[in-house]
């Protein structure tokens, strides 16, 4: 088994356990078989725990087991204390999902409930009563999750109604108008549930830079900027991985030795700079550092042994370290250099709906950008230009995309038609369809109303991803909505459905 | 009396009731809405909402407006956004009331005060 699925595993037992001792808990002082039941718990976490080297968790459990042991019956407050150190488990598990590691700061965490275990005294815990000391609601991210997903579907029947308004009694429309508002409230308000401040993930990274640098035996200062950015939690979570990688890179590949750095006429501690920028709805997130930078002639002379004699610029050639099993290294560091690593941090970055670039200069330090969404809560789209005009399409329609002149049109009276094998396809023209105009140099096929069509654009622009808000009845049926782009401009989304009534009776 | 916020569109003195004004902008960010109703400029992006920009001078005998200005207004189906030349300012007046869509009142000589249920209604927003 692999040691990214093993952690997987331990990681799920562990928040199972926490979950137990969380709902064991609330029977504390009621049900005399919980102790057994919690000290069961805490040795099964222990086991786990030290089998995957976690030694802060491995302590807590020994001694959590041994002190339920000796327990007769529930000391006061024990329940609630119960309570917290389930939370506090489930937020290092939280941690050690994103790190892999068990960080020097957890036993800082851990010591209040260590000590309280110790000392057997859990009257700081003691439930006080009362609305002031109500706690507030837990809401699980998956729970957040489904409520958004009807949340969509509400949204979506309400667009549909939206565009029939005209049909339904003053009265009503009215009622509608001010249920389109508070769906839209609504929606705000769950969105922002999901945001994160990126604070907190900084912090644990600078713990890791610490831990890693030690290591390495190298010295250096990181500095965070950005850190009351808000992003979606998913965002925030996805990225981590990607910024790990990015920093083990940086300490790795980049900042060099104390001494090399005095002979090179450097301060001997090396700076990363983590730079998180918040620009319309995109998250800039910017690592720098001011070591080696990468060795382009070096990485050139590589991508000639296995290119050939192909001539690639700087931003190609700097593009290969993020291609799978792509190092300049010819043996693989402890940390990094295996060539895996950037390929990671592409991937992971373009699953979010972003993009990552490099810039480096040798001697002088690297600099690795990803720009991502700040929100998940979108829907895929594919973008195309029609006339000088930019539309969105719905990524889950889209079928291929080929150059008009690599398929065969045929006209047929006033239609005209993609051939395909075994049939062919009727074939819209966006630029009339948009009133528009336009040259009409891709076809792309689309999948609406049960059946296939093309539909001639352009240019098929990069995809991307955007919240799809309604237009109500001035969209008419030709748009599902319209996001807004990354400058704020609105780009329309079309409504394949309507393309394919435009493609002649299909839907 | 009552307080008009007042504008130019083409050669049309025009005026909204204060109350129906959100705001005014210079620049917006805004697309070209293919197949739109008569009247209807574009979507824009009024505060992070989208709203229609609608183009009174259509619906009013003169040349139209190219703007640069945008006057967002109060709608019954939302805000909506009005192409305007120029803004005029801040007048108090008498309005009398006039049937006569999309209009819903003059005051002064020639200041025309638009009712922008009846600038959606004539958009078939």
């Amino acid at each position: 088994m692999r040691m990214d699925e093993m952690l997987g595993d331990y990681l799920e037992e562990a928040r199972n356990t926490c979950h137990g001792l969380d709902s064991a808990s609330y029977r504390v002082g009621k049900d005399p078989a919980v102790l057994k039941e919690v000290m069961r718990l805490f040795h099964t976490l222990k086991g786990s725990s030290g089998f995957m080297g976690f030694e802060t968790i491995t302590s807590l459990c020994h001694l959590a087991e041994e002190k339920v042991s000796e327990m007769k019956e529930s000391p006061d407050g024990f329940a609630q204390f119960l309570r917290v150190l389930a939370g506090t488990l489930a937020e290092i598990m939280d941690e050690i999902e994103s790190t892999g590691a068990d960080l020097p700061a957890y036993r800082d965490r851990v010591k209040p409930l260590a000590d309280a275990l110790s000392a057997g005294d859990y009257s700081g815990y003691r439930e006080t009563g009362g609305f002031e000391e109500s706690p507030g609601i837990r809401i699980t991210p998956e729970k957040l999750d489904r409520i958004l997903t009807f949340l969509g579907e509400a949204e979506a029947t309400k667009n549909r109604i939206s565009r029939e308004t005209a049909r339904l009694p003053r009265d009503l429309s009215r009622a509608f108008h001010d249920l389109e508002l508070s769906m839209d409230a609504l929606r705000d308000e769950v969105m922002g549930l999901r945001m994160v401040d990126m604070g907190r993930y900084l912090r644990k990274l600078g713990v890791l830079v610490q831990e890693i640098a030690t290591q390495l035996g190298k010295e250096v200062e990181l500095v965070a900027r950005g850190s009351e950015v808000q992003v979606d939690k998913a965002v925030a979570d996805g990225v981590m991985d990607a910024m790990v990688h990015l920093l083990r890179n940086a300490l790795d590949h980049g900042i060099e030795p104390p001494q090399e750095r005095k002979n090179l006429g450097k301060p001997p501690v090396g700076n990363i700079t983590i730079e998180i920028t918040q620009e319309g709805s995109r998250v800039r997130i910017a690592v720098s550092d001011d070591g080696a930078g990468v060795d382009t002639e070096r990485l050139r002379k590589k991508a000639r042994e296995i290119y050939g004699g192909m001539e690639l610029d700087e931003k190609a050639l700097l593009s290969l370290l993020f291609t799978h099993g792509f190092s300049t290294r010819d043996e693989a560091g402890e940390l990094s250099g295996r060539g895996v690593g950037l390929d990671v941090v592409k991937e992971s970055t373009e699953r979010m709906g972003g993009n990552v670039f490099m810039e480096t200069t040798r001697g002088k330090g690297t600099r690795v950008v990803l720009d991502l969404p700040l929100t998940l809560l979108v829907t895929p789209l594919a973008f195309v230009r029609i006339g000088n005009e930019t539309f969105a399409i719905p990524v889950s329609s889209l079928v291929r995309v080929d150059w008009r002149e690599d398929v065969e049109v045929v006209a047929v009276g006033e239609r005209a038609f993609v051939k395909r094998t075994g049939g062919a396809l009727p074939l819209v023209d966006g630029g009339k369809a948009m009133d528009g105009g336009g040259a009409g140099d891709m076809v792309i096929t689309l999948r609406a109303g049960g059946g296939e069509f093309g539909l001639l654009v352009d240019e098929v622009l990069p995809e991307g991803s955007g919240v799809i808000r309604p237009m109500g009845r001035v969209g008419g049926n030709a748009f599902i909505g319209a996001i807004i782009g990354p400058d704020g401009t609105p780009i329309l989304v079309l409504d394949p459905a309507f393309l394919a009534k435009q493609a002649g009776g299909i839907g | 009396m009552d307080r008009f916020v007042a504008f130019t569109v083409g050669d049309k003195s025009l005026a909204l009731r204060i109350e129906d004004v959100l705001g005014f902008a210079r620049e917006i960010k805004w697309c070209r809405l293919p197949l739109a109703p008569r009247g209807v400029v574009g979507i824009c992006n009024w505060r992070g909402r989208l709203c229609p920009l609608v183009d009174p001078g259509v619906f009013l005998d003169t040349s139209g407006s190219g703007g640069p200005w945008i006057c967002a207004a109060q709608g019954r189906a939302g805000p909506l956004a009005i192409l305007v030349d120029s803004v005029t300012g801040i007048e108090t007046a008498e309005m009398t009331r006039v049937e006569q869509p999309p209009l819903m009142g003059i005051y002064g000589d020639d200041r025309l005060v638009l009712d922008t249920g009846e600038i959606e209604k004539l958009c078939g927003i």
